[in-house]
This record gives C-alpha cells, structure tokens and sequence, in this order.
C-alpha cells in the first residue's frame, strides 16, 4: 500500500484552529490508517483506489470535508487560454494515443513540495496508472518550452539529452541505457516511439520513458507544464484531474491545455466535468447503514466526503462526483460515501436477530476424533506449510519419480512445490528436533497435491516415531488402533517396495482392497539424509480415500 | 500383602514427599489447533456453519467474481502463487461469467478476458469458497464460516509467511446492514476474550462499504488491527446470483496466535520445535 507523509507543521499550517491530535486521531476516519508518527511527521497508508490521496493536499481535502470546514466539490478555477495546444499526430493511435495537459503558473517550487508531487507521480504511476501502461506524467519547466506542442512519433535514430545526461542520446540507447528505459521500455516496443517536441523542435519527452534535461524541474521554478500521456482515455482523464486538484491546493493559477486532434476536433479539461450518479435510493443507502437518515442529512453527509447531491423526488438523490475520485461505480459506492460523511464513529453496533444452529465440517468432525487417538497414543501435532522445498520433498527423500505441482517466481526458493505427502515434513522435523528427549512421537492431519491423481487434492494423516528399539510392529499398532478404536473397520498390511522404507520391512496399507497408504521402517538412506541419527518408522494414511468426505 | 491382609501389623516406611518428580511428555495437539477449535466453537455458538473448499483455486473465483480487475496489482505474479502447468478445466456457468464480463466492462472499463481467469493459483483468501458455495446453493438466509490455508508471494520474515491461516465469517438475509456487521463483530471478539473495539472505514475491491477493525490488547497494552469486513458488493452478489446482503468478515489467524503465545516471531508457529510444543500451556489460567 502505498504511503504518504504530511508534516506536522502542515497539518497545522491548513488546519490552525484544530487541535493537532485531534486532527490525527480522525485521519482514520476518511480510510488512512496511521503508518507511524514521529515528532515532525505522519505517515499515512492509503489504498490506490483513492489516487487523491497520493499528496498531503488532498487528504486534508477530504478531512476539512469530514470536519465540516469545507463542504461539497471543491471548485478549481482553470483560466481558458488559446496558445496552449497540443496537436496530436494521427501516428500515436497505435503508439500510445492519448495526452492531456494543464499548465500551473506563479508559484515558487520549494523542495518539499518537489518531494510531494514526485511521490504523487510515483503513486499514480504505480497504482492507476497500471505500471505507467494506462497512464504516465510528466512534469516540466514552463520557461524552456514554447507552445505549441506536437504530440507525434520518431524513429529509434531521433536524439535528445534525457533527464540526468548531459549529452544526447538517441532513443535507442535511452530504451537500453537508463534505468527507466530498461524498466518501461516495452511498453514502447517497435518501430515508432511517442515524443513531445515543442514549437522550436525541441524534444521535451519521450512518454512514458524519461522527459528532457531542459524541461527539468527544481527548486525556484514557478511555472510548470503537465502532461499525462497513455494507453487509456479514462484514465489519463482521471490522473489529469488529481493533478489539478493538487497543482490547486499547492498554490498553482492553472490554464487549460487544448489537445487537437484534427483540425475540427478539440478537447480540454473542463473543471465542472464531474462524475454524475443518478437516482440513487435514500432507502437502500439506509437499508445498508441501518439508519433512518432524511434526504437532507444524507446530502450533508456526502457533502461532508466532498461530493455534492440534489434531491430529485422525495425518496431519491442525483449524485455528483469530482473527476478525481475514481472509486466510486454504483449507488453502494455512495452509500459508503454516506457512512463516512456520517461518521463511522457514530454508527452504533447492533446485533440482528437469528434461530440459527451452528456445527462443524463433517471434515473437521472426524479430524478432531483423529487427533483424539493420536493424543491418547502419546503422539504429538506437527503443523507444516503445504509449499515446500524439492530438496526436502524429493532428493532427500531418494524418490524415483518426481511429479508435483509447483508455483510461479516463489520468493523463497525453499517454498515453491506443493508437498505430496506429509513424511517429508515429519521427517525435516525430526531433523530439527535431535537434541530433544526421545521417544520422538508425531502425527500432521494436512492437505498434500498428488497430481496423477484425478481429485488431486487430499487430506493426510502421517504418524512417525523414533526412539532407540521402534519397530514395524510399534507403528503398526499405532495404526491398528486408530483403525479398530477410531472407525472400527479392518485393514490388510501387503508387502511392498518403496524407496523410503527399509526393503522387506515396508507395506501397502490396503483397506477394501484399494491401497490408501504406506507404512514400514525408514530406509537409513533418508535417515542419514536427514541427520536424525536414530531408528524411526512411519505411517501415512490417504483420509479422502478412508473417510466419507 | 495386599491379598493376604498382612498390611495390618505392617508399618509402611516414609518417603520424602517434597522431592521433585518427572513431567510426562504427553501427546499433545499443536497450539495453532488448540486456537483454531477455540474460534470454531465461538462461530458455532454464534449459529454459524462450517465450509471447506479448494485451496488451488480459478483465478475466475479468486478475483474475477470478487469484482478484482484482470490489471489488477493484487494479482501480480509478485504477491500471488500461480501455479506452473495447471489450468482450470471446470466450465464456469456462462450466466455467471457474462455477468462478471459486463460488469468489468462497464465499471472498471476494460475487455474481461475469459481464458485469463482460467490460470490457477494457491488462494489469496478465502473468499473464493464462500462465493462459490453462495453462488452453488443460492443461498438467501444463513450463517457459514470457514478457516482455511491461504497464501502470499511474500518473502518469509518474523511479520510475514507466505502461507497462513484465515478465517472468514458471512451472514447472509434481506434483513442485515453494517451496524449488524459491527454488532457481530463485537460479540466475535468478546467471545475471545476482547472488549475494546474500534472501527474505521477502509478499501477491499469486493466489500462496500468496507471497515477495518481495531482491538485493544491488555498484555500488550496497545491497540492491533485485527479483522477487516464490509457488505459484499451488489456486483459480486449479483454475479453469484444473490439477492440478499452478504455481510462478511475475516482476518488472519496467526496474528492472534502470536499474542495468545507471546511469540515475536511468527515463524515459530510453524517450526515444530519440541521444546516449545511440549512446553506450551493447553489452558493457561
């Protein structure tokens, strides 16, 4: 999840009449959860689905919301200005097609506010901006750049001095050289790449790679151009509009950016382009929330979450929603907006009625009664993770064959194949416990992924016992006991070979003429491969093929 | 002597009943069940029933059903297990598929892709049996839980395991809304032996309105974020073929096992060393 900070002295600088911890404790209530406090800052998780989040402006937009102290879709004044065009080039539609820009005048860029967009453009970059696939920003200095811009295409041969080179690069070497080059690069895989140059020629960016050196931003700068660039129009839109908001709430005068796309074609943003939601029921948002609210305290509420609604019939509300909200789809999504304006905090627990009776899995009924035996017999409960290693799984286990399930780019190399069987496991931690009073009694009830099988997903039981002097026959009479105590039901022992057992000293365990597992004596192999230094033998019972479950 | 009465005009001679004496290694079942029973009588008590499903499950109902977008960061191959070679051969109900297609295209704006949610992966949570047993029985009006094994691309550390416990608790009537959610909540965990409950709004793509609760603990003297919840979304419900409200509840199990234990590292849950199984209290008082 990703993170913000907001510095105390900035909660206090936007919020001067509340009291600082009062202020914190009700961060909480517009969905942030407290990450870590120190005496100079917080920091706050957010989840991504609320990209207006990405800057300490924008939360403090939705807490003077939750406070009361500004209420409903805050109005961002955007001036119209003609000379600020962006000509798309028909070349970009296979490329990367969309762009939209703002540009932010007379405000003097500190590096505290640098630190707060650049981890703005990471989050949208990172979140809605899937990877900088949908959507990518860049941010540039105003002063070298001359409207108007051409949003067109290049070959691999065009050159410019990327951000943080002194010398030009053509774009070739920028795709193999720079970090984000050889991060991104795909994204502009093939023959043409996107650019924006500006009136002079000059290359200002090659989306959504890297921008110039000459448009570099910095402390002392005042005027900014934006653009967002991407694969999808929505959300290029969106990621426009959290800009805005925040270039806004920085200080920023914005003008309008228009993008032609042919001659008789032009767009801008447009400030009053807010997301509407009609016809949402007051008596669904209170059937949810359990409340009996008023058409008008509900339009409080929303208010209170920055939104803004209209009361169309007695029962029934048109929602409207800033462009930068991206979270909200459906009336249930407004219904939310309501608890939060309302005060999660408000909302009092209740309990509903209910002639329920409750019980357990007949799965989990007949494991206890399992682990009922095991605890009488003196056995004690392993529990082991299902992903495993093929060191342990396999090589020590001297098997043959090798046929499991195994899991994509595991993290942990020691945990990237579904266990088979639980020996391995008991084994491993007979293992991990030589130096432990023995008897060493233990039995795991677990689910193993036997892939030839056709229901490859069963539920064992492994009983394994080691001491100086533990034989077949003590393992079988455990076995014996579970069989005849536990179920009452007669099993057979057929002699049988299998690597991990002592050969002559093994069995099938055979029950109405099916084999539902194996039992004997561990091979010395496995026990030396294991380093366990003591005599061991072991059951394991296959409880999908015994129990009626 | 005992047959022959001799006992009579013996004298027993005395020992010393103070001396120390032997602890017998017992058969025990492991902690993590010990708690995991604890939170399966607290749900039946409750009126709740127990399911089970499958651990490798669709990506159809791991995410697409849950209303998960295909782009999603969630379902990255960094944070979640996919497995090699296997995909799901199950026909999914067109009816229910068409639905889910629909409303990722008009929602999250995309083309869904049928073949995508074909992959299968070790679950992330849950959620995927509760929806699938809802969507198989149309279920209306009931209480179910489960626990189960789920898992996480994560890299193994003293907070994190790439493999863990949940739990999940669902209501589903015409006649349920959130304070029902919060009130079920709080009944959970005093059961548990927790009084001290709070509650925040917070995000999961397929609960709205979604919360995030707090509890505080005593031996720690501090507030922990337990279990999150919220009423499953009308595009899920309505995917599955529900009418009512499903509320739904779920958490992690571990985390409750470390302070029940007062473990620092998680791991050790799952480390099976004797020294701690044979020590541990089975009823502490």
């Amino acid at each position: 999840m990703p993170v913000v900070e907001f510095p105390l002295e900035d909660i206090s600088r936007l919020f001067p009449d509340y009291d600082l911890s009062y202020l914190i404790d009700t961060l909480p209530f517009i969905g942030l959860d407290l990450e870590y406090r120190d005496d100079k800052s917080i920091r706050l998780e957010y989840s991504p689905n609320r990209p207006d989040f990405s800057t300490f402006y924008g939360i403090a937009r939705a807490l003077s919301g939750l406070l009361g102290k500004e209420l409903g879709i805050p109005k961002f004044q955007v001036i119209e200005k003609k000379k600020n065009i962006i000509t798309v080039d028909t070349s970009v539609s296979n490329v990367r097609p969309f762009i939209v820009g703002i540009v932010a005048k007379n405000h003097k860029l500190n590096n505290k506010t640098i630190k707060q967009i650049v981890s703005m453009q990471e989050d949208l970059h990172n979140g809605i901006g899937r990877g900088r696939s949908k959507a990518s920003i860049g941010f540039h200095n105003l002063e070298n750049i001359e409207f108007p811009l051409d949003y067109t295409t290049a070959l691999e041969n065009l050159s410019f001095t990327p951000l943080d080179y002194n010398s030009a690069l053509t774009l070739t070497e920028i795709l193999h050289k720079t970090d984000t080059g050889k991060k991104f690069g795909e994204l502009v895989n093939g023959s043409i790449y996107p650019i924006i140059k500006d009136s002079r020629n000059t290359v200002i960016s090659l989306p959504p790679i890297i921008n110039s050196e000459i448009t570099r931003i910095k402390e002392g700068v005042d005027n900014l151009f934006v653009e967002v660039t991407g694969a999808d129009k929505k959300t290029v839109d969106h990621v426009l509009a959290n800009i805005i908001a925040t270039l806004a709430d920085i200080g920023f005068e914005l003008e309008n950016v228009i993008i032609k796309r042919n001659s008789n074609n032009t767009l801008s943003y447009n400030s009053e382009m807010n997301i509407i939601l009609e016809n949402v029921k007051l008596d669904y948002i209170n059937k949810v929330l359990g409340l009996s609210l008023t058409s008008e305290e509900i339009v409080d509420c929303l208010r209170k979450c920055r939104l803004d609604a209209k009361v169309i019939a007695s029962r029934s509300i048109n929602c409207m929603i800033p462009s930068y909200r991206i979270d909200i789809f459906s009336p249930i999504d407004i219904v939310e907006e309501v608890a939060i304006g309302y005060g999660v905090f408000n909302l009092e627990p209740s309990l509903p009625e209910f002639t329920l009776y409750g019980n357990k899995s007949r799965q989990n009924y007949f494991f206890d009664k399992i682990r009922q035996v095991m605890v009488g017999l003196g056995l004690t409960e392993n529990i082991n993770f299902i992903l495993g290693s093929k060191d342990i799984h396999y090589k020590r286990m001297n098997m043959d064959n090798f046929d499991l399930f195994t899991v994509n780019n595991s993290k942990s190399e020691e945990h990237d194949v579904l266990r088979t069987s639980l020996l391995p496991s008991l084994l491993h931690s007979l293992s991990k416990n030589v130096h432990e009073e023995y008897p060493q009694k233990l039995f795991e009830i677990g689910e193993v992924f036997v892939p030839k099988k056709k229901k490859f997903e069963r539920w064992n039981l492994c009983c394994i016992s080691a001491f100086n002097g533990v034989t077949y026959s003590e393992i079988k009479s455990v076995l014996q006991t579970l069989m005849e105590i536990c179920f009452k039901v007669k099993f057979e022992t057929n002699p049988s070979a299998n690597s991990s057992f002592i050969r002559g000293r093994s069995a099938d365990i055979m029950y109405k003429q099916k084999v539902i597992g194996q039992i004997g004596e561990i091979s010395p192999l496995l026990i030396d491969g294991f380093k366990i230094k003591m005599p061991v033998a072991a059951f394991e019972l296959d409880l999908t093929e015994l129990l009626p479950i | 002597m005992l047959n022959t009465g001799k006992w009579k005009n013996q004298r027993f001679s005395e020992i010393d009943v103070t001396s120390p004496v032997r602890t017998y290694l017992i058969g025990r079942t492991h902690p993590l069940t010990e708690l995991i029973n604890e939170i399966r009588e607290i749900f039946i008590s409750m009126g709740f029933s127990e399911i089970g499903g499958s651990t490798i499950q669709s990506c159809f109902w791991n995410f697409d059903i849950l209303f998960t977008p295909q782009d999603h960061p969630a379902r990255d191959m960094q944070d979640t297990f996919y497995l090699s070679n296997l995909t799901d051969e199950e026909e999914v109900d067109p009816i229910i598929s068409n639905k889910v297609s629909t409303f990722h295209k008009t929602e999250w704006k995309y083309d869904w892709n049928l073949e995508k949610s074909k992959k299968t992966v070790l679950r992330t949570h849950t959620t995927p049996v509760t929806i699938k047993y809802l969507s198989e029985n149309k279920i209306e009006y009931g209480r179910i839980f489960s626990i189960g094994r789920v898992f996480r691309n994560e890299k193994m550390s003293y907070k994190h395991l790439m493999e863990f416990h949940q739990i999940e608790g669902i209501v589903i009537s015409d006649s349920v809304n959130i304070r029902d959610l919060m009130g079920l909540q709080k009944q959970f965990y005093s059961k548990l032996g927790l009084t001290k409950v709070k509650f925040w709004p917070t995000y999961f793509p397929y609960t709205e309105p979604s919360l995030q609760s707090m509890v505080y603990i005593d031996k720690l003297g501090k507030w922990v974020e337990l279990f999150g919840m919220g009423i499953f979304r009308p595009e899920v419900t309505q995917s599955a073929g529900i009418l009512n409200n499903v509320l739904a509840w779920g958490g992690g199990l571990e985390r409750i096992a470390m302070i029940r234990y007062g473990l620092d590292d998680i791991r050790e849950l799952y480390d099976n060393k004797l020294s701690w199984l044979r020590t541990q209290p089975i009823c502490p008082l």
